[in-house]
């Protein structure tokens, strides 16, 4: 979460999924290439990562998300209900 | 999930639970003593009239509006096994009513309890000559309170959608159904005093 380089998820051309087509080990430069899906958490955007992140450190509480969001209870249920169905249909 | 903060349209965005629920029930207090005091009141959900005589039961008007408007909405999210907090049902859809308390500054300035009389104890065939000399003033206030009109439903509204989350479409019809049901509630019980 601390990067500051996004990984991207989404096509910037045609908006569609990206798939993972090479990963690196920085330690012994081995290189694999194939087609892999992105797991469902990381084809989510930014902002819904980081709120998973956060919602996660919370210990899974709306209450302290509010309160660290600075946002009404049901605000930050809506925002967790729409990842939640973002997460079912991918 | 990139909010602007606007607390004029979406305050519903910030605040909630007892805070809100105890911010409502003032705005319900200070809507009803303001309508009182210049011999209005809120005889229905979108109603706002004149009372010449005023009775202290017209102060319980926007309680009585709020609390039907929160139950039916309440009871629209158990029908649809929306997950809310009654808590925040009940401040968000009273901290809504909060463009009520223009009305009554708007109808005082305009001169509104002198101007209605007359209207309503003229033939209807000598209306046009009786509200001539007002007619700048019914205009610009029939505007005004056309603007809080559309405000306030704006306002209960988005307390509706944030708490119960349903879909665009489907809320925008319920929320409208919403409305007629509670006017005609709200009206058969208001004017039966």
């Amino acid at each position: 979460m601390k990067s500051k380089i996004k990984l991207p998820v989404q096509c910037p051309s045609c908006d569609e999924q990206l798939h993972v087509s090479a990963l690196s080990c920085d330690n012994c430069r081995t290189s694999i290439t194939g087609h892999y899906e992105l797991p469902p958490l990381l084809q989510l955007n930014q902002e819904e990562q980081a709120f998973v992140y956060h919602f996660v450190l919370n210990s899974g509480s709306i209450k302290h998300m509010s309160e660290q969001m600075k946002l009404s209870y049901p605000t930050v249920r809506n925002v967790l209900d729409g990842i939640i169905e973002k997460l079912r249909k991918n | 999930m990139i909010l602007k903060k606007n607390f004029l349209l979406t305050p519903f965005r910030y605040i909630d639970g007892f805070k809100a629920l105890a911010a409502g029930l003032i705005i319900l207090a200070v809507s009803g003593l303001l309508a009182f005091s210049i011999q209005f009141r809120y005889d229905g959900f979108l109603d706002f009239h004149g009372a010449p005589e005023p009775d202290y039961l017209y102060l319980l008007d926007p309680f009585i509006n709020w609390i039907i408007f929160a139950l039916l909405a309440s009871f629209t999210g158990l029908l649809y096994k929306r997950p809310f907090r009654v808590i925040d049902m009940l401040g968000m859809t009273a901290v809504a009513f909060f463009p009520n308390i223009l009305s009554p500054p708007i109808a005082y300035i305009f001169g509104l309890s002198g101007i209605l009389p007359l209207i309503t104890d003229t033939p209807l065939i000598d209306i046009p000559k009786v509200i001539g000399p007002y007619m700048l003033q019914l205009l610009l206030s029939s505007f005004l309170m056309l603007a809080v009109t559309i405000w306030f439903i704006y306002l209960t509204f988005q307390a509706f959608q944030t708490n119960l989350n349903l879909k665009k479409t489907q809320s925008i019809i319920i929320y409208i159904l919403l409305l007629i049901i509670t006017e005609i509630i709200t009206v058969s019980i208001l004017r039966s005093y």
